[in-house]
């Protein structure tokens, strides 16, 4: 392996040194007595020169030797295994907290300072590999790059990680240089206990603690009613290595831009005390004039103050649509109405309205939903819409009298003419379904419950009765309330609402866009595209391809999304504003924040190095300082072919001198 | 070798001694210290010890005291050749043969003269030959190529005869200090004399333009340009250093014979030689016994 391809000039001093003895003078040879009689000093041959046959001499062949060892010096070659120079691999925290100033600088700046000395030490051959600690470990210098390129691009590193997963920029360091090599680590915080006792880590601190105040969780509520206010809830964290009791902390949200940006405008601006212990939650009222965008969110400057800023995107609107399918007189319907009404982000859905959207939620009588063809014609719906059944389409009967037809018509073939008896809650419900959540049927009286057929999946079950069932064939969005909502105590407890709010929820989730629009890093985001259309020819006959949605990171890096109706997005380990795009237009657009309460405590950061002490690590520190190139012998040889060169060349001199 | 030339020469000539430095064991010369020979020196007073056939009992009769005769000693003196064969004295053939030629010239002159001879070979080492025959031989098979040159005489100087005749046959052509070479070699000397033997081409390079010179006993070399300039500038050096050795031998009571192979034997033998005071015309100058 070649280390300076420069070098390969030097080679050019072969033929140099050919050519020299080429044009060598050449004299006729005369054995004389007394040659110190003829020497004299400063006397030089005069006579011009011409080209000799090559002499094979000493000289010749010692200064080609010479020559050679110069150039292979030069060249810096290296052979096998002894092929690697001086390798300095370095684990590089990347957290927020490497921002952290203090008196005598940043902990960002005595890291690069310690690699610069790092590397001096290594010498100017030496080479280098650079892992940022981040959420995920990634090569900022290197594989083995020259050292100079490491000090270009440390100039530019400014930490900006959430957080820094050590075990693996660790790991992904060891890959770089082997398992046996000593990692150096640079963070701002001593090594954890787990590593603490890894020999071959040499942990370097460079932080300092320090007192930081800093956001650790964050939400934006958006008022319902277009003149409603928005709400921000905070929680803001006081860490003092001193442990005083209080800080001033103010507060300010700006729109438009962030704090210091001249686009930005000062909305509110509160100032609270924070205690050290326990930290402050507060709720900032964000009037509907000014929420109409994303907001800023900034404390007051500290040691840290990129924990202290947030971004805050506007959640959107998403509003379930419910349509009511029963008779008129049904008193269902009121119990349903009503259901609806209590939930804040459903509305109740009248085809006369005029939207032409279908509705999200279809809540009917089940007699009225034996036939889709029949029923759901009545009312706009799609493929999206999720429907409950209420009723096992049973006969009506009064209190003890013979049952009768709720709506007059047929029995629903789904289920048999038979009737539970009455049964106490609570049920056998399957565990952890959305739609069951928060239910208990504690004490509910359930009666009507009918037997239904084999297409339904029990969700909540009394003995051998199914009371809450999913359709197998569409068990996400098909379910059924096997119940008399009128003549047991259902609607009269709390699990009613909650009913109906789980299933608005359920559907709220499967609409297009996101609940979520502010996450804390490290979160996923679950991510309903709209239903796609099969490309269908337009008028002109060309097919209409579905726009492609794309995720645009805060760095500008676009990645496609696939072709899903419900995509989870992970690994959003970029702080700032996110976006997801559909051909040109935005779908939807969600921040990111730091807000990591372990990354702001700047307590622990502290300032040392762990002592190298062990054997092994002494041992193994000192064989990676061998230099295993092959500069000693080529020296050696160089040096035995210039002198012996000197003394072959100054044996005539010295008898002339003498 | 002309080995005939050679023994004619010795028989012309001999080793210019100077009896009053000489030592040696009980030989036919006379030496420089009280001996037992039948030259009568000197008296002296009779003290205990002395040998009492000495005593002049003539005197004893005359004078009534006891007084010694002294004789002259009677001596052997040695004569030691210290012969460079480092891979230098082999630059050319011509100048091997002449360093050849002056050695064996020298010790056969010393055999003629009945001195004791001893031979010592600078190259592969400091080798010593005493024995007339083993000199003989080694003068006869010599092959310059050792790299062991005459600064190996500062460094390990040899065992050298006291009051010995001593003659180093070398091309000097080493960058070393000559008092250095010289000092041990002249201790204890009864006479120094240093040939300094040359190629012709050492003397008078005669080759120009770019060469390459190769040191023959170091390996060096040294990409030169061989212009005039450079040739006056070697030429400089090499009087100069031969003028260094010059000095340095008076200072050490010997002088220096500067030969190359363009000079024949016999008018080395009569010139430089002569003149150095290594060797005399045998019967008319003061050399022999």
């Amino acid at each position: 392996m070649i280390g300076n391809p420069l070098g390969l000039i030097a080679l050019l001093a072969i033929p140099a040194i050919i050519g020299i003895h080429l044009f060598r003078r050449r004299f006729r040879r005369r054995s004389v007595a007394g040659l110190f009689l003829w020497a004299s000093p400063g006397q030089d041959p005069s006579s011009g020169r011409r080209i000799h046959r090559l002499e094979n001499n000493a000289s010749l062949w010692l200064e080609l030797l010479l020559a050679l060892c110069a150039a292979i010096y030069l060249l810096d070659l290296r052979l096998g295994e002894s092929a690697s120079l001086p390798h300095e691999i370095i684990v590089l925290d990347d957290s927020l907290s490497m921002q952290a100033k203090s008196a005598d600088g940043g902990a960002a700046s005595r890291a690069r300072e310690q690699i610069d000395e790092l590397l001096r030490e290594a010498g100017p051959r030496s080479q280098v590999s650079i892992v940022l600690a981040g959420s995920r470990p990634q090569v900022l210098i290197g594989p083995a790059a020259p050292a100079p390129t490491a000090r270009e691009a440390l100039e530019t590193w400014q930490p900006r990680q959430a957080q820094a997963d050590m075990p693996a920029a660790l790991e992904l360091a060891r890959e770089l240089a082997g398992p046996d090599a000593i990692v150096r680590v640079l963070s701002d915080l001593r090594p954890p206990e787990a590593m603490a006792l890894e020999p071959r880590i040499d942990w370097i601190a460079v932080g300092r603690p320090v007192w930081n105040a800093a956001l650790t969780a964050l939400r934006r509520e958006r008022g319902l009613a277009d003149d409603a206010p928005d709400r921000i809830f905070v929680r803001i964290e006081l860490f003092d290595p001193q442990g005083r009791g209080a800080r001033p902390i103010e507060v300010r949200v700006h729109r438009g831009a962030a704090a210091g940006d001249p686009a930005s405008l000062l909305v509110l601006r509160e100032r609270h005390d924070v205690e050290t212990e326990g930290g402050l939650r507060i709720e900032l009222e964000i009037p509907a004039a000014d929420a109409q965008g994303d907001l800023w969110i900034s404390l007051s400057d500290d040691a840290l103050p990129a924990d202290g800023r947030a971004q805050l995107v506007r959640p959107p609107l998403r509003r379930v649509k419910v349509a009511l399918l029963f008779a008129e007189d049904d008193p269902r319907r009121a119990f349903a109405a009503r259901a609806v009404a209590a939930i804040p982000e459903a509305e109740l859905f009248t085809p006369a309205s005029g939207d032409d959207e279908p509705a999200h939620l279809l809540i009917g009588a089940s007699e009225l939903m034996r036939s889709a063809d029949e029923a759901f014609a009545a009312l706009p719906t799609n493929r999206a819409t999720s429907f409950l059944r209420v009723g096992a389409a049973l006969p009506e009967v009064e209190s003890d009298g013979p049952a009768k037809d709720q709506t007059g018509g047929a029995a629903n073939s789904d289920a048999r003419v038979a009737e539970a008896p009455p049964l106490l809650g609570p049920f056998l419900s399957e565990s952890g379904h959305p739609l069951l959540e928060g239910l208990s049927f504690d004490r509910v009286l359930w009666r009507g419950a009918g037997r239904l057929g084999e297409n339904w999946t029990p969700l909540v079950s009394a003995g051998d009765w199914t009371l809450i069932g999913a359709e197998a064939a569409n068990a996400e969005r098909s379910f059924i309330l096997n119940v008399a909502l009128g003549r047991g105590s259902l609607v009269k407890s709390p699990d009613w609402p909650i009913l109906v709010a789980n299933l608005v929820a359920e559907r709220r989730r499967r609409l297009p866009g996101s609940d979520r629009s502010n996450l804390r890093f490290g979160e996923s985001l679950t991510l309903t595209l709209p239903a796609t259309a099969k490309p269908m020819p337009n008028a002109e006959g060309e097919q209409n391809e579905a726009p492609e949605a794309v995720l645009i990171a805060p760095s500008g890096q676009r990645r496609e999304l696939p072709p899903l109706s419900t995509l989870r997005l992970a690994g959003l380990d970029e702080l700032g504003l996110w976006e997801v795009r559909r051909g040109e237009a935005s779908f939807h657009r969600f921040a990111i924040n730091a807000l990591d309460a372990r990354e702001s405590d700047l307590r622990r950061a502290a300032r040392d190095r762990r002592d190298p002490s062990s054997g092994e690590l002494a041992e193994e520190e000192s064989d990676t300082l061998v230099d295993p190139r092959l500069h000693f012998p080529l020296v050696l040889i160089g040096l035995f072919a210039f002198f012996m060169n000197w003394w072959v060349l100054r044996r005539p001199l010295a008898r002339r001198d003498a | 070798m002309n080995r005939a030339e050679v023994q004619s020469l010795s028989a012309r000539f001999t080793l210019r001694v100077d009896s009053r430095r000489l030592r040696g064991r009980a030989g036919e010369r006379l030496g420089s210290g009280v001996g037992s020979s039948l030259e009568f020196q000197d008296y002296r007073e009779y003290v205990p010890g002395d040998d009492v056939r000495h005593v002049d009992w003539a005197a004893f009769a005359r004078r009534d005291e006891l007084v010694v005769r002294l004789h002259r000693e009677e001596i052997s003196p040695s004569v030691e050749i210290i012969l460079d064969t480092s891979a230098s004295m082999a630059s050319s053939a011509a100048k091997c043969e002449r360093a050849r030629e002056i050695a064996t010239l020298i010790f056969e002159t010393a055999r003629r003269d009945r001195l004791r001879c001893i031979l010592w070979v600078l190259g592969a080492g400091i080798e010593r030959l005493d024995r007339s025959a083993d000199i003989e031989a080694r003068l006869e098979r010599w092959t310059p190529a050792g790299a062991l040159g005459i600064e190996a005489l500062a460094q390990r100087p040899p065992q050298l005869t006291r009051r010995s005749i001593r003659v180093l046959v070398s091309d000097l052509l080493v960058p070393a200090d000559p008092d250095i070479i010289l000092r041990p070699l002249a201790r204890d000397a009864a006479s120094i004399s240093v040939v300094q033997v040359l190629d012709t081409e050492e003397e008078h390079p005669d080759f120009r333009g770019g060469t390459r010179l190769e040191d023959v006993e170091s390996g060096g070399s040294l990409d030169l340009v061989v212009s005039e300039e450079a040739v006056a500038r070697y030429r400089k050096r090499l009087l100069a250093l031969r003028e260094a050795w010059s000095r340095s031998l008076r200072r050490n009571g010997g002088e220096l014979a500067a030969i190359n192979d363009a000079i024949a034997l016999d008018a080395a033998a009569v010139g430089p030689l002569r003149d150095c005071g290594l060797l005399a015309v045998r019967g008319v100058e003061g050399g022999g016994s």
